[in-house]
C-alpha cells in the first residue's frame, strides 16, 4: 500500500516538476542572467526535490541550464530564480515573500491560496486536475514579467 | 520506444493548440518519459494531468493530512505540532461523507460523543462528563461543559449553561473547518471551556473561491436541507460572502415520548367519574377502573399523541409518604405500638401478627397506611389548551434558516478586518429545559449577531453581539426571554526572539431579560393568585417569567497572559486568565501549560495541563420562579430560589500526546487523559411545607369533627380517612435552589485517530476512545425522593401531635393554667384535646376559653355567637375567619390563626398557613461508583472510495457503546450502536456533483439517547455544486 502511495505521490511530484519547468519557460529572466544558471530551491518537498533533480539532469530552460536545491527552512536561502514552498511549510509563506522581496524571484506555493501571501504562483490540485492561481501583481513586484499565455492557463487572482 | 515517439510525435503535430481534440489516452501518458513530457506545451501537460486524474492524491494530503489549526495555541500552524489535543476537519471533508449538519460532522472527529435525539437533533459532547449529577431533568443531560465558538464568537447558551447548535446561524457551507481541542482550555478560551472547545471557522472569500457555491438536498422523513453562498472578490482589498441555509426536517411520528412515571394512567372516565375522583378515590375505586379498562395502566412510557396525553391522569396518595417517614416518626410509632402491646395484647396481636412492636410491626403500619389512604386523580396535563399551545407541530423536528454575511477588508498585509452579520431562525422539538411529562419542547429562537475582527500591526481586537428572543419552552410560561450578549476581546503579539508574549482582555456582557412586551402587563387578571376549583392549589396568570420581568446581567472581565517559547524541537507553552464575575462576585484563575517536543518531522510528543470552570448561568444563578403545579402530583408548589453563589463545576485536567506519521500517507494521533472534576450542582429540595390555604383552614374550622379526627390516633392506630382528607386538602410547597454535591468525578481515557490515504482512490479514518468515567462522594440525588422524604418528615410532626396531647391532657393543662404560659407544643395539645370531638362550635369556643386563659382572654364571647350565626346565616368563610381573628386579638392575629392550625404552624403573606418545615437531607455517600451515561467505548470508521475522479463511494460508521442513563424518571439502558451512513455521489460535469446518502443506511431503529426518537434510515438525493 505505502508503495501505491509513494508512486502516487512521485506522480504528482513529477506533473509539478514539469510545470514549474513550464513556469519557468514563460517567465522572462533578466538579460543578465542569460548565461546564469536557472536556480531551483526547493523547500520541505524531498519528492518534487528529486523530480527537479531528476529532469535537470537532461533539461535546461532555454539556454540555461538548472540547478536544484533543497532546503528545509526559508532562513539562510541561497539566491534562487525560483522558490517552491512545499505544502508542509505553507506556514512559512509571509517569511518568505518578505525574505525575497524585489529579489526577481518566482515564488510558487504548493498549497492554494497562497498568492494572497505574496507568492507568485500557488497550485490548486483539485477535482483529479492540477491548476494554479498565479498572481501577475505579486510576479510584477518581483521584478519579473510573466507570458499573458501562461497567465490565461492559471486562475489570475489578482 | 519508436512507437511511443511516435505518438508523441503524432500528439504534437496535431496539437498546436487544438490538442484537446486529440487526446493522449491515459495508457499513452503513462508510457511517456518525463523527458517526453517535458516536451509538452504546459496547456497539454495540464490536459494530460486531468487524463491521469493523479492530483487527487495532494489533495487528499491537503485535506486530511496536512491541516492548519487556529484553536489550540490561538494562532494558525500545522495541525500535527499543535500543542493541545486538537483536530481539524474541513468542509471538503464534511461534504465527501454527505454530512448535512455541523453536529453530524463532528462524528468524524475523536471524543466527540454525538448521540441523534430526532431526525437531525443532535446530543454533542466532548469525551462525555455527561448527565452528571444523575437521576435529573432532562436537561442535566445537555452539554454543560463545552465552549462553541464561531470565529472566536463565543455561541453559548447563558441562560440555562448549555450548548446549543439549533440555534447557530451558519451551516457547512459558511463551514471552513471545525477545530475541536479537548481538555480544560479555559485560560485560552475563558470559562465552559471545561471538557473542550468547538471553534467554527467560517469560510474566508478569496480568489479561489467558488463564485456560487452549495448543497441541497431531500429526503425521507420529508428532509430538504439546503444552503448557498455567493463570493465574490471585488479589488485586492476587498471581498465578501453571503449565504443563506435552510433545514426542514420532520420526525417520523407526530407522537410524544411519555416518561415512564408512576401511577399514570391513560384514562377513559366519564366526567362524572372524573369529578368523584377529584375528592377522592379508595383504592378499591382505582382497582375496579383499573380492571374495567376506564384507567390503562401508562407507567411503562411510551409514545402517545397529543389529544391522549391530554387524558393521561396520575394517581397519587398520601400514603407514599410513608416510605419516606424520618426514623424519628418510627420511633415515635414503635413507643405507641409497644404501650398499646401492653396494653391490649390479644388486639395488637390480631393487627399485627406479632406479640410485640418490632421494626417490622412499624413498617406493616407504615405500609398499610401507604395502601389505605385513597388516591387522588391529577391531570397529567392541566387543560387541552396546554399541550395545543406548546406545539405548532409535534411531528417537526428542526425547522429553521440563518443568513450570513461576510466582509474582509484588507488594505494591506499589517491592517485588516473582518466583518460578519447575519441571523436566524429557528423552531425546532428538543429536550425540554423544564419539568414536562414527556420528552420533548418546542424550542424557538429568533437571533441575530454581529461580529468584527481587526488586526492593526500586532494588535488583534473583536467586537462582537448576538442577541434575539429565545423561548426555551413554548407554550409554558416563562421560558421566553431576550437574551443579549456583548464580548470585546484585545489581544497584543509581542515576540523576543524565540519568545512569544500575548497579553490579552476580555470584556463580556451577557443580559437577559423575561420581560415579553405584546404581553398584557396591566391586566392584573395575568398575575393574581387564584384558587383551583379542586382542592386549593393555587393557580397564577401566565405572564411571569422565571425571572418576573427582571433583568439579569452576568458580567466578566478577564486578563490573560500567553506564554509561547520554542527552541530547537521543544516548545512550551503556559497561559493564564483571570476571570472577575459579578455573579458569582469572585475571582477565579485559570492555568493552562504544555511542553512539546518534535521528535522530528514525523513524530511529535506534547504533554499538557488546564484548568476550567463553568461559567454562572441565569437559571441557576438568578432564577425566581413559582412554578404551580395545577393538576400534577404533589409538590403543588415548587418554588426555584436562586444562587448568585451557585456552585461551578470545576475541572484539572492532564493530557499526554504523540502524533506519527509512519508514512507520508498515514497519520497517527494518540491521545491520554486525566481529569477530576468537582462542584457540580443540582436543584436541590431545599425545604418542603405542608401547607393549608385560608379557605380550607376555614373548612377545618367550622368543621371540628375533622380535626378532631386527626387526634383519634392517639391510641396508636392513625385515622387515615381523616388524614388522608387532611392531606389532600393542604398543599405541599417545596423550595429548590441549586446546591452543590460532593461529587468528585475521574475521568481517564485514551484515543487513536488514524488517517490513512490507502491509495489515491481509498482513504481510511478510524478513530476509537476508551475512558472510564467514576464518581467518587457520590449519592443517587433524587429530588422526588428527597420532597417526599421532606414530607416525611412534616408527616411525622403532624403525626407526634396526638401523642403529646395524651400526655399533656393528663392533668398538665390545670397546671399551665395556673402558669399562665403556654408554648406551641402545649397549645397545640390543648387544641387537638379528644375532649372536643364532639363539641360544637360554642362549647368549642367556651372550653377553648376555658383551657387557653390568657390567649384568648380578649375574646368577647358575645361577639363569638354574633360570628357563628353570622357564618351560619350566609357562610362566608372569609368573612368568618378574619371576624374571627379580629374578635380574638387583633394585635397577634397571625399567630393565633396559626395555633388554629397545626404545631409549627406559620402565617405567611401569602394566606396560607404551614405546617411543618423540614430539614436538609443527610445522603450517604460512597466512591468508584461507575458513571455509565458516558459510553465506555465510541468511536467511528470511515472510507471514502474514488474509482474514477468522477464517482465518490463514502461510507462511516459511528460506535457508541453502552450506556445508562439514570433520569430523574427512569433508568434507560442504552444499548450499544452501530450506524452506518453512506454517500455515492457522481460528477457528470466540473463543479457540479449529484448524490445519493443514506443516513442510518442500514435503518437501525434502536433509540440513540433516551426518551428519543426511533429515527430509522432517512434517504436523501441531492446535489453539490461550485461554480
Amino acid at each position: 500500500m505505502a508503495l501505491i502511495c509513494s508512486m502516487a505521490g512521485a506522480q504528482m511530484a513529477q506533473f509539478q516538476a514539469l510545470y514549474i519547468y513550464n513556469f519557468a519557460k514563460n517567465i522572462s529572466w533578466p538579460a543578465e542572467d542569460a548565461s546564469k544558471d536557472l536556480v531551483i530551491t526547493v523547500i520541505g518537498d524531498n519528492e518534487l526535490g528529486s523530480e527537479l533533480t531528476k529532469l535537470a539532469k537532461t533539461k535546461g530552460v532555454g539556454n540555461r541550464k538548472v540547478v536544484i536545491n533543497q532546503v528545509a527552512t526559508v532562513s539562510n536561502l541561497p539566491q534562487s530564480d525560483i522558490i517552491f514552498l512545499g505544502e508542509s511549510k505553507s506556514n512559512l509563506v509571509a517569511n518568505l515573500t518578505s525574505s525575497q522581496d524585489g529579489k526577481k524571484t518566482l515564488i510558487v506555493c504548493g498549497k492554494k491560496g497562497l498568492c494572497a501571501n505574496g507568492a507568485g504562483i500557488a497550485f490548486v490540485s483539485e477535482g483529479g486536475k492540477l491548476n494554479f492561481e498565479i498572481s501577475n501583481n505579486n510576479i510584477k513586484k518581483q521584478g519579473l514579467t510573466v507570458s499573458a499565455k501562461l497567465i490565461s492557463l492559471g486562475t489570475s487572482v489578482d | 520506444m519508436k512507437f511511443r515517439t511516435l505518438i508523441l510525435a503524432g500528439a504534437i503535430l496535431f496539437s498546436s493548440g487544438s490538442f484537446a481534440q486529440n487526446k493522449l489516452t491515459k495508457e499513452q501518458i503513462l508510457s511517456m518519459s518525463t523527458e517526453e513530457l517535458s516536451d509538452l506545451p504546459l496547456e497539454d501537460l495540464m490536459q494530460a494531468v486531468e487524463t491521469l486524474g493523479v492530483s487527487s492524491v495532494d489533495e487528499l494530503f491537503a485535506m486530511i493530512m496536512n491541516k492548519n489549526v487556529a484553536s489550540a495555541s490561538k494562532k494558525e500552524e500545522d495541525s500535527f505540532k499543535s500543542p493541545l489535543a486538537s483536530t481539524v476537519i474541513t468542509k471538503a471533508e464534511i461534504r465527501s461523507y454527505g454530512i448535512s449538519t455541523i453536529e453530524e460532522a463532528l462524528r468524524l472527529i475523536p471524543g466527540m460523543i454525538v448521540q441523534e435525539k430526532s431526525n437531525g437533533m443532535y446530543d454533542v459532547h466532548i469525551r462525555g462528563l455527561n448527565n452528571i449529577p444523575d437521576n435529573q431533568m432532562m436537561l442535566y443531560t445537555e452539554n454543560s461543559n463545552t465552549l462553541l465558538m464561531i470565529d472566536g464568537r463565543i455561541a453559548h447558551n447563558y441562560a440555562t449553561g448549555n450548548v446549543n447548535f439549533d440555534i447557530l446561524p451558519i451551516s457547512i457551507e459558511d463551514v471552513d473547518r471545525i477545530e475541536v481541542v479537548r481538555g480544560a482550555n479555559a485560560a485560552l478560551y475563558g470559562p465552559n471551556a471545561v471538557n473542550g472547545v468547538i471553534n467554527i471557522i467560517t469560510e474566508k472569500t478569496n480568489a479561489a473561491s467558488k463564485t456560487v457555491q452549495g448543497s441541497f438536498h431531500m429526503g425521507t422523513q420529508e428532509n430538504y436541507v439546503g444552503d448557498i453562498a455567493y463570493r465574490s472578490v471585488v479589488n485586492d482589498k476587498f471581498s465578501f460572502g453571503v449565504t443563506a441555509n435552510l433545514q426542514y426536517r420532520r420526525r417520523n411520528t407526530n407522537e410524544l415520548y411519555v416518561y415512564p412515571t408512576h401511577g399514570i394512567y391513560y384514562s377513559q372516565l366519564s366526567h362524572a367519574e372524573w369529578a368523584a375522583a377529584q375528592q377522592g378515590l379508595p383504592v378499591t375505586q382505582l382497582g375496579a377502573y383499573i380492571a374495567q379498562g376506564k384507567l390503562i395502566d401508562a407507567s411503562n412510557g411510551g409514545y402517545y399523541k397529543t389529544t391522549d396525553i391530554q387524558k393521561l391522569k396520575q394517581a397519587f396518595s398520601f400514603g407514599a409518604i410513608a416510605n419516606y417517614v424520618p426514623e424519628s416518626l418510627k420511633q415515635n410509632i414503635y413507643a405507641i405500638q409497644q404501650a398499646k402491646a401492653a396494653a391490649d395484647p390479644a388486639g395488637f396481636k390480631a393487627m399485627y401478627g406479632a406479640d410485640q412492636a418490632s421494626e417490622a410491626t412499624v413498617a406493616l403500619f407504615l405500609k398499610g397506611l401507604a395502601n389505605n389512604m385513597d388516591y387522588q386523580l391529577y391531570d397529567v396535563l392541566e387543560s387541552q389548551g396546554d399541550i395545543v399551545d406548546m406545539f405548532d407541530d409535534p411531528g417537526m423536528s428542526r425547522k429553521s434558516y440563518g443568513f450570513n454575511s461576510y466582509f474582509s477588508f484588507r488594505p494591506n498585509d499589517k491592517i485588516y478586518a473582518d466583518l460578519s452579520l447575519g441571523y436566524q431562525q429557528s423552531r425546532v422539538n428538543t429536550t425540554p429545559i423544564g419539568e414536562l411529562p414527556f420528552s420533548m419542547s418546542e424550542r424557538i429562537s429568533k437571533t441575530g449577531y454581529v461580529n468584527l475582527d481587526a488586526h492593526i500591526y500586532d494588535l488583534s481586537l473583536s467586537a462582537s453581539y448576538s442577541g434575539g428572543t429565545q423561548d426555551y419552552q413554548n407554550g409554558i410560561p416563562g421560558f421566553k426571554c431576550f437574551v443579549n450578549n456583548l464580548q470585546l476581546d484585545a489581544d497584543y503579539n509581542f515576540e523576543f526572539g524565540d519568545l512569544t508574549v500575548n497579553p490579552g482582555f476580555t470584556f463580556k456582557k451577557y443580559f437577559l431579560t423575561d420581560y415579553v412586551p405584546e404581553y398584557d402587563y396591566a391586566d392584573p387578571n395575568n398575575f393574581e393568585w387564584s384558587y383551583h376549583e379542586h382542592g386549593y392549589k393555587q393557580k397564577i396568570g401566565g405572564l411571569r417569567g422565571y425571572l418576573n420581568n427582571t433583568r439579569v446581567n452576568l458580567d466578566n472581565i478577564a486578563p490573560s497572559l500567553r506564554l509561547d517559547y520554542k527552541t530547537g524541537g521543544f516548545r512550551a507553552i503556559a497561559a493564564v486568565r483571570a476571570d472577575k464575575t459579578n455573579i458569582p462576585d469572585e475571582w477565579n484563575i485559570s492555568y493552562q501549560g504544555g511542553l512539546s517536543y518534535s521528535i522530528n518531522e514525523n513524530n511529535f510528543v506534547r504533554a499538557s495541563y488546564g484548568t476550567a470552570m463553568r461559567s454562572a448561568n441565569v437559571v441557576n444563578s438568578s432564577t425566581d420562579y413559582v412554578w404551580h403545579r395545577d393538576g400534577l402530583m404533589p409538590p403543588d408548589t415548587i418554588n426555584f430560589q436562586a444562587d448568585p453563589e451557585a456552585p461551578l463545576a470545576k475541572i484539572k485536567n492532564f493530557e499526554f500526546g504523540y502524533r506519527w506519521r509512519p508514512s507520508k500517507s498515514v497519520l497517527v494521533d494518540a491521545e491520554a487523559f486525566y481529569s477530576t472534576s468537582e462542584e457540580y450542582g443540582a436543584l436541590k429540595a431545599h425545604q418542603s411545607s405542608v401547607v393549608m390555604p385560608t379557605d380550607k383552614l376555614y373548612a377545618f374550622m367550622t368543621n371540628f369533627e375533622t380535626l378532631s379526627g386527626l387526634r383519634s390516633i392517639t391510641d396508636g392506630e392513625l385515622n387515615l380517612d381523616v388524614l388522608t382528607t387532611f392531606m389532600q386538602n393542604t398543599s405541599v410547597v417545596s423550595t429548590v435552589k441549586y446546591a452543590e454535591l460532593p461529587y468528585k468525578v475521574k475521568q481517564m481515557g485514551f484515543g487513536v485517530n488514524v488517517d490513512w490515504i490507502i491509495s489515491p482512490k481509498l482513504i481510511a479514518k478510524f478513530n476509537v476512545n476508551a475512558q472510564k468515567t467514576e464518581i467518587d462522594n457520590y449519592y443517587a440525588y433524587d429530588q422526588n425522593a428527597e420532597i417526599l422524604g421532606q414530607l416525611g418528615q412534616i408527616f411525622g410532626m403532624i403525626t407526634s401531635v396526638p401523642q403529646m396531647a395524651s400526655d399533656i391532657q393528663t392533668g398538665a393543662i390545670n397546671e399551665l393554667m395556673a402558669s399562665g404560659t403556654f408554648t406551641e407544643e402545649q397549645l397545640m395539645a390543648v387544641l387537638t384535646n379528644p375532649d372536643f370531638a364532639s363539641a360544637d362550635f360554642q362549647t368549642y369556643f367556651n372550653k377553648y376559653k376555658t383551657y387557653l386563659g390568657y390567649a384568648m382572654s380578649d375574646i368577647d364571647q358575645n361577639r363569638v355567637s354574633q360570628i357563628a350565626a353570622e357564618y351560619a346565616a350566609t357562610a362566608d368563610k372569609e368573612a368568618f375567619l378574619n371576624n374571627l381573628m379580629n374578635s380574638a386579638n387583633p394585635s397577634d392575629n397571625t399567630q393565633y390563626a396559626a395555633y388554629y392550625a397545626l404545631r409549627y404552624g406559620v402565617y405567611n403573606n401569602d394566606g396560607i398557613f404551614s405546617f411543618g418545615n423540614s430539614k436538609p437531607y443527610e445522603a450517604q455517600t460512597v466512591n468508584g461508583h461507575k458513571h455509565k451515561a458516558t459510553p465506555s467505548v465510541y468511536g467511528m470508521v470511515g472510507l471514502i472510495f474514488k474509482p474514477t475522479p468522477k464517482v465518490d463511494i463514502t461510507a462511516y460508521g459511528n460506535y457508541i457503546g453502552k450506556r445508562t442513563y439514570e433520569t430523574k424518571y427512569s433508568t434507560e439502558d442504552l444499548d450499544d450502536r452501530f450506524t452506518v451512513s453512506m454517500k455515492l455521489g457522481y460528477k457528470p460535469v466540473d463543479g457540479l456533483e449529484v448524490f445519493f446518502t443514506g443516513h442510518n443506511m442500514l435503518n437501525n431503529e434502536k433509540q440513540e439517547f433516551p426518551y428519543g426518537d426511533k429515527i430509522g434510515g432517512v434517504y436523501s438525493v441531492g446535489v453539490n455544486f461550485g461554480f
